[in-house]
């Protein structure tokens, strides 16, 4: 051994194979291999989720390129030009809070368990779908979905706030370090969403005009989700690092939100994380990097649907 | 200065083969304490020579650390990490600072291979953890390793320590 310590090459080259064989294991295991913790079926046999417990009466849907219509969800999309970026807004008025649903990728609750938002949608048959908050990003912070808490623990920065969704429908933000999961579900909560900011709180923008996620300083390709009244909600995706779009700020994010009403509103996972699919079809433009016009795979979502 | 064993058969130590130069080429005999002084000027000489290369190996490492960040950045679309900002001060304070003291100095006359490898092993493995912690902070998502990598490269630091300090030890002896 000490002999090996004293060859100065054989040493380095041994020490360089093995300091990057542990990089690539840390990259492999951050960012590759999946770490499944669960899966939704058998998870959800020992909740008190409240989805799916009513009979649907959907009646004929009037469906177009830009609108969805029947009983119980009342949607329509519009796609607005404000800071040099395409925003596509989702007005949704629904009858029930339980066709406002969360969904996780392949059904499985785990780290590096994605799948793209579409192929989430198509499998939920939702009607209008975007990205969640990408929960298997961290392995810390609260991840309550359709009542059911996959994930107890808060998270470090409690810097930034949830969004939880009530069974009644309502939003209210919380942080986590002043309540736990399970005080959340008993009071009522079926979704939670640990990303952030708040944009909008009480009708005013919760944001200052420098604000970002983490550290970043740009416009980026943006996800909102919005109350504006009972049942009444806005979704909000931007484009941008495109030469079409330059995408939005958290300040300018928050501007629109608050333009179309909303009391409360929140920053979901944005980037290129950020898709919006309606009808079957992605409406805007993902991208990562602005070369390539192409859906990241993701976490979770958020839905609309049976 | 520094035996190691590996220039001895069976416990043995190994002879040079002698050389016979021609009467003409002999040096002459250098004797004494003169001897004694000139062999320790050489060796200091050689010693801090060696520190100001490797000074030098780690300012350049030290400047790469800078430009590869500020490179990183232009595509991280305005996301940063304090960690990969910070990487270039591992190299710096443990690389160019102690190496350039020990070159301007005569605080250690030679240092202890195992004691180089162990340190040089732990600036490696500091500089992988900003880096590994930097990529993972600026796409968005918490590093679980971070930790370790703390705290390997801190237990070759103070292996580095403890073999140079057994070296000497020895030598005194």
């Amino acid at each position: 051994m000490l002999r090996f310590l004293q060859k100065p090459f054989a040493y380095a080259a041994v020490f360089s194979v093995m300091l990057a064989s542990v990089n690539t294991f840390v990259l492999l295991k951050t960012y590759v291999i999946p770490s499944v913790q669960g899966y939704v079926t058998e998870l959800s046999d020992n909740s008190s989720g409240t989805a799916g417990t009513t009979e649907v009466i959907k009646g004929d849907p009037v469906i177009t390129d830009s609108s969805y219509a029947d009983e119980n969800i009342q949607l329509t999309l519009t796609t607005v030009r404000y800071a040099d970026t395409d925003v596509y807004v989702a007005d949704i008025t629904l009858s029930s809070a339980e066709y406002l649903k969360t969904a996780l990728a392949s059904n499985t609750f785990g780290t590096n368990v994605t799948q793209k938002t579409s192929e989430m949608a198509a499998a939920h048959n939702a009607i209008l779908a975007v990205n969640g908050d990408y929960y298997g990003a961290s392995r810390q912070g609260y991840v309550i979905k359709n009542g059911v808490i996959y994930r107890d623990t808060a998270r470090k920065d409690t810097s930034y706030d949830d969004l939880v969704i009530y069974s009644d429908g309502s939003f209210g933000i919380v942080n986590e370090s002043e309540v736990t999961a399970q005080q959340l579900l008993d009071s009522g909560v079926v979704n939670l969403f640990a990303f952030g900011p708040a944009l909008v709180q009480n009708g005013q923008i919760a944001v200052s005009q420098n604000q970002e996620v983490g550290r970043a300083m740009a416009n980026n390709p943006r996800t909102a989700i919005g109350i504006v009244d009972d049942l009444h909600y806005i979704i909000v995706v931007s484009d941008g690092r495109t030469n079409q779009s330059q995408g939005l700020s958290l300040y300018q994010l928050a501007q629109v939100m608050q333009q179309y009403g909303c009391v409360t509103a929140y920053n979901l996972d944005g980037g290129g994380s950020s898709t919006m699919v309606f009808n079957g079809e992605v409406v805007n433009n993902p991208t990562t990097n602005g070369n390539r016009i192409s859906e990241r795979t993701v976490s979770d979502i958020v839905y609309i649907g049976y | 200065m520094y035996t190691s064993g590996i220039n001895q058969v069976n416990g043995v130590p190994r002879q040079r083969p002698a050389v016979v130069r021609p009467v003409s080429q002999q040096r002459p005999a250098a004797t004494g304490q003169w001897a004694a002084q000139r062999t320790a000027q050489r060796t200091a000489q050689t010693f801090h020579q060696r520190c100001a290369k490797i000074t030098g190996i780690y300012a350049g490492i030290a400047a790469f650390c800078v430009v590869f960040c500020l490179i990183y950045e232009q595509f991280s679309f305005g996301e940063h990490s304090d960690a990969m900002r910070r990487m270039f001060l591992v190299p710096l304070l443990g690389g160019v600072l102690p190496f350039a003291l020990l070159a301007a100095s005569d605080l250690l006359s030679g240092l202890s291979r195992v004691a180089f490898n162990l340190w040089n092993s732990g600036i490696a493995v500091l500089v992988s953890g900003c880096l590994i912690t930097g990529i993972i902070e600026i796409s968005g998502r918490v590093s679980d390793y971070s930790l370790y990598y703390w705290i390997a490269g801190g237990v070759f630091l103070a292996a580095a320590v403890v073999a140079q300090t057994v070296s000497l030890l020895a030598v005194s002896r």
